[in-house]
């Protein structure tokens, strides 16, 4: 394949339809050095959803709501393998606060980004539809690990215990995918974006939430028995998804 | 922004009337003597739109020419002056003549 149009494909769908030919033509022209330019192009356009082409100011919160709900489920699932490294995060008081807090006061963000169902029966149908169909395939991954744990003896769990912790991250990760997946190929006609004020304010819970869960993270690294490099690059990697949340809030003021 | 700032240049490029893509990068060419990369220059565009400072026009000759929004005017003037003071100073300090 051609390598600008390969380079090309990195780009959001909304950007190649608006302009994916004319960019294609330039680049093509302009040879080999513009391949590093369309590379920095694509990644930035991945952390910038909401400048996207769109056809309303509604398709662009929609694109907001879907990427914080999406950073939203990244931060938790980091959250989580934070706490299976070390379970005293949960209950370490760090003074006033732990993870399990955090990830609650994040749901608050949550619930004030999410698009609303419209309350149509059609919407509802679709919405349901959308959504069997999306975790179907990690609900029976999960409650097939679940008979598998209970059918097998302590000696063969503990020899399994590799296999299990792979098949139970996997299993995670891909509800997580599959459910940002609903939030955000979701149609219009089933639900409705959130009103700009109440977006801002689910993000900027959001990005608080994660900014502590970071802290928290970060403040454990080198507590306990030494280094904990686990919790550093959990905490290193909540810093950055705090940094993705701020970038989106700012780029829904600017637009 | 900032003068050497591809969304600047490109607003600067629009100020005289509607113009697509590559004709943009031949008008940047002219004012800085080189032209931007595809990547940063639909980039700019993509920013532009998203921010309301420019708006497309319908297609010609498969090339869809873009223009400068009252908003992006109004935007690039502000920018624009604010250059115009900072340079003026810069070359009163410098004991040259601005104009």
């Amino acid at each position: 394949m051609n390598p600008v149009r390969m380079l090309l494909r990195l780009h959001p769908a909304a950007f190649r339809e608006r302009w994916g030919a004319a960019l294609e033509a330039d680049a093509s022209a302009a040879g080999r050095r513009s391949w590093p330019g369309l590379l920095a192009n694509a990644a930035d356009l991945w952390l910038h959803p909401v400048i996207w082409p769109a056809k309303s100011a509604a398709q662009r919160r929609h694109r907001a709501a879907a990427a914080a709900f999406t950073l939203t489920l990244a931060t938790w699932f980091v959250d989580r393998a934070g706490t299976a490294n070390d379970p005293r995060l949960t209950w370490r008081a760090h003074r006033t606060l732990n993870v399990t807090e955090c990830a609650a006061f994040m749901l608050l963000g949550v619930i004030m980004i999410m698009p609303l169902p419209r309350p149509t029966r059609q919407a509802a149908t679709t919405l349901l539809r959308r959504t069997l169909r999306a975790l179907a395939a990690p609900a029976v991954l999960f409650f097939a690990e679940l008979i598998l744990v209970r059918a097998l003896t302590p000696a063969a769990h503990s020899a399994a215990h590799p296999l299990i912790a792979a098949c139970y991250w996997s299993t995670l990760a891909l509800g997580a995918v599959q459910t940002s997946r609903i939030v955000g190929t979701i149609s219009t006609s089933a639900v409705t974006p959130p009103h700009p004020t109440r977006l801002r304010l689910g993000i900027a819970i959001l990005a608080t939430g994660c900014a502590l869960t970071a802290f928290i993270s970060l403040s454990s690294t080198t507590t306990g028995h030494g280094f904990d490099a686990v919790s550093a690059a959990s905490g290193s990697g909540m810093l950055l998804l705090t940094a993705w949340f701020l970038t989106i809030l700012r780029d829904v003021n600017e637009c | 922004m900032q003068a050497n700032d591809a969304q600047t240049l490109v607003l600067c490029a629009l100020s005289n009337g509607p113009l697509h893509g590559y004709a943009i990068n031949t008008a940047i060419e002219e004012l800085t003597g080189t032209r931007l990369g595809p990547g940063s220059l639909y980039g700019a565009l993509t920013r532009l739109e998203a921010k309301g400072l420019v708006e497309s026009l319908e297609e010609v000759d498969r090339a869809r020419p873009v223009q400068l929004t009252t908003k992006g005017r109004q935007v690039l003037e502000g920018e624009l002056r604010a250059m115009a003071r900072v340079a003026a100073a810069g070359l009163r300090g410098l004991g040259v003549n601005p104009a």
